[in-house]
């Protein structure tokens, strides 16, 4: 099979590498597009998780400033402070059930003008109580206070984000908290002191962890990067440790931080994962704040405007959660790829054998035609030769004959010489089949380039050649316009010579023969002969014995005789070199008649020839 | 015959036994009295022009006046003899009768334009060929004053 030169194998892979190629192709595209989109989706859905978060955290912060003012505004407090001191029992129950209701402060205060504790009601885990006076501290050193204080009234004082202290060391459990407090007036508008909330900072990180729908993690930073939720519990509130100061975003993640803190809201990814930064102002423009101090004691370090009161949200998705999409979708498009390639490795088998079989059927085909052609072209040639060197003994069986019947005419006798007689008589017919048979032969190997011939010429030639026949006879010949045609002027020659020199012989015996050879413009009647060209259509009629019908397609085969030899000489061989020359030609020859109704020969021939025959002749 | 002509060498170059049997009765049924002189193949023809071998005596092996020769012949064919014939200067002037079998062959040899004198189709009438000889003989051998 490899000897044709196209294996199986090699006509698999022709189709098949070029098809795994595109479906990779198509596959990789596939791939990249999808990763790019599920990264887009990422990035929506984090940006939109921090935007809600953002609103929750304000609404909070405010809802938390809300319940300070309207503590701040407590008609039962102004009424005390104006002197009725029998409302502090009411002021005291309102603040015990608000702590119950809102259970989001953890102390509930307010301290005089000198920042005493005259009211305290601690949450105590949903079970507020109201602190008993003797347990009152005076906490005027304290920064919230001598901040809070120092504010017209209706400002309102919010504390940096931190760690709850009791008696100078960090509460433990860890109370992340955020101090709120404002001045309190008497119906005179003098200050009397200011109402503090301790807001229980855990539950603005819990709202914020509960309500956050991302991929991955929410960070809450403070202005200073510093981590007040973050990954790890040991990176929060840094700034409230002396050993955790470097834990800051900006140092873990120096280069996303980098790109957050120019902007107020943005999505940054690098080999860490997806950030995504939304600043908040969490502090509205009337509050106010302070950066806080870090021992109690201590006055605050500056006074800081709401504008400088800074947190930032970030949405982390690590790397491991991005890259576990994109490796789901590797995996999932490489079962695909798998399966695609074995339904087209399937599918290009099938084909690949229909191809190599449709090939070697083809080189089968040309082989046998080339073979074909090959051993005609052999046989034709033998012919040639075999019936010239046949010739030669025949014509030595001539001569010597004709030697010995003259020579010796007397010695053999009237018998003797009628077997010579017979003898030559019959090496004579053989010569005549052995020519006939060569101009067979040579239709094909004595064959011209065609070149236009003029067909009233050749006729007219084979006339002259007839010309003893043709008056023996007293026959008649008519000729109208022939064509111009691309032929074989040699083969047209003998074409019309067999035929006219048919008809000459084939005539009733009473009658001189009438032969017309004339022509006209035919219609083409298969598709096969080309309507692009003149298709002419030459007839040569006599009116001599004509054949039946029967005969009509016999008579082109070589050897076939309807006469006898003693009627009618000839080996049978003149009708085939006919139709051989015609065939050669591109044209058809057939032949009508009745018994004693003369006969009807039709050629058609194109006037023009082909490139392609001309160079196959 | 006038008395100025000489009898001339016929030199018959045929493998074919029968043929010259053929051509030599033909002469003598025309009544020529031409010596004639046979060789059988290509490199005889050659030997005798030239004088070599068993042709070295000029008594036995004239040279010859006209040259009857056969095409296919072996050793040596008569189209390769022939084209030395006539490269050879002193024997380019003998003429040379080709005897062929057929009209194809003599089409075939005028292809090859080697100055052939004259083609004779081998004829399949001895009478014929009787007539060829002595229409031969009276064209070359007597009108035609050969060069010697």
């Amino acid at each position: 099979m490899n000897s044709r030169g196209y294996s199986l194998s090699k006509a698999f892979l022709i189709i098949f590498i070029p098809a795994a190629l595109a479906i990779a192709a198509l596959l990789m595209f596939v791939f990249f597009t999808e990763t790019a989109s599920e990264r887009e989706i990422i990035k929506r859905t984090e940006s939109s998780n921090v935007r809600m978060l953002k609103e929750i955290v304000k609404a909070d912060l405010h809802s938390a400033v809300s319940d300070l003012m309207i503590l701040a505004n407590h008609s039962g407090l102004k009424a005390f402070l104006d002197g009725d001191t029998q409302r502090i029992t009411e002021v005291a129950a309102d603040l015990t059930s608000f702590s119950r209701r809102k259970g989001s402060f953890d102390h509930i205060r307010y301290l005089d003008e000198t920042g005493m504790e005259v009211l305290r009601v601690n949450y105590n885990n949903g079970s507020p109580i109201l602190v008993p006076k003797d347990k009152l501290q005076n906490k005027g050193e304290r920064y919230y206070f001598l901040d809070s204080f120092g504010l017209s009234p209706g400002e309102v004082f919010v504390s940096p984000f931190d760690l709850n202290i009791e008696r100078g060391q960090i509460e433990q459990p860890l109370k992340p908290m955020i101090r709120l407090g404002t001045p309190v007036t008497d119906s005179t508008g003098v200050k009397r002191g200011i109402v503090l909330l301790n807001y229980q900072g855990q539950k603005l990180i819990n709202s914020i962890t509960q309500a956050h729908q991302g991929l991955g993690n929410i960070l809450l930073l403070n202005g200073n990067g510093y981590f007040l939720s973050g990954l790890d519990p040991a990176d929060e509130w840094g700034f409230m440790y002396e050993d955790r100061r470097n834990i800051r975003f900006d140092t873990l993640y120096p280069a996303a931080a980098e790109n957050w803190q120019a902007n107020d809201f943005t999505t940054w990814s690098d080999q860490n994962g997806m950030f995504t930064f939304n600043r908040i102002h969490p502090v509205s423009e009337a509050d106010r704040t302070s950066s806080g101090a870090s021992n109690a004691y201590e006055p605050s370090q500056s006074s800081v405007d709401a504008k400088d009161y800074v947190w930032t949200l970030v949405g982390f998705v690590p790397d491991d959660i991005l890259s576990a999409g994109v490796n789901r979708l590797a995996v999932k498009l490489a079962q695909v790829y798998s399966l695609l390639m074995l339904i087209t490795a399937t599918g290009v088998w099938f084909l690949a054998k229909a191809r190599k079989a449709s090939i070697d059927d083809r080189t089968t085909l040309e082989q046998t035609a080339s073979e074909l052609s090959r051993s005609n072209k052999e046989l034709e040639e033998f012919a040639y030769i075999a019936s010239h060197d046949l010739q030669e003994p025949l014509r030595k069986v001539l001569v010597f004959g004709e030697r010995l019947e003259t020579k010796y005419q007397n010695e053999l006798g009237d018998r003797g010489r009628d077997y010579i007689r017979r003898m030559r008589s019959a090496a004579t017919r053989m010569q005549t089949l052995i020519n006939d048979l060569l101009d067979y032969s040579r239709v094909n190997t004595k064959a011209q380039p065609f070149t236009p011939t003029d067909l009233t010429k050749v006729v007219n030639e084979v006339l002259e050649d007839l010309e003893t026949r043709t008056s023996e006879v007293k026959a008649k010949v008519e000729i109208s316009d022939l064509p111009i045609i691309d032929a074989d002027p040699l083969q047209m020659r003998q074409l019309f010579q067999n035929l006219i020199g048919n008809a000459l012989k084939f005539h009733k015996p009473e009658e001189p023969p009438v032969v017309k050879v004339s022509s006209s413009k035919a219609e083409p009647k298969s598709p096969s002969e080309r309507i692009d060209d003149i298709l002419n259509e030459i007839i040569i009629e006599d009116n001599g014995i004509g054949f039946d019908r029967a005969y009509s397609e016999r008579i082109f085969g070589t050897f076939q005789r309807l006469h006898g030899r003693k009627d009618y000489e000839g080996a049978g061989i003149g009708l085939s070199v006919c139709r051989k020359i015609v065939s050669r030609h591109g044209g058809t020859i057939t032949a009508e008649s009745e018994p004693e109704k003369g006969a009807k020969f039709t050629i058609r021939l194109l006037t023009r020839q082909s490139e392609e025959i001309n160079r196959a002749a | 015959m006038p008395p100025e002509t000489e009898l001339i060498t016929i030199l018959l170059a045929d493998d074919d036994e029968e043929d010259r049997m053929l051509a030599i009765e033909a002469l003598e049924e025309a009544r020529l009295a031409n010596e004639v002189k046979v060789v059988e193949d290509g490199e005889e023809l050659m030997d005798y022009l030239h004088r070599r071998g068993q042709y070295t005596d000029p008594e036995s092996s004239p040279r010859p006046g006209l040259i009857l020769l056969d095409l296919n012949m072996p050793k040596k064919d008569g189209r390769q003899a022939l084209k030395e014939i006539k490269e050879v200067p002193g024997l380019r002037s003998i003429p040379v009768v080709v005897l062929t079998t057929s009209k194809a062959e003599e089409d075939i040899l005028r292809t090859y334009d080697l100055g052939v004198n004259s083609f004779i189709t081998k004829p399949v009438s001895f009478d014929r060929l009787t007539d060829i000889m002595k229409a031969l003989a009276l064209y070359w051998c007597s009108i035609v004053r050969l060069p010697n």
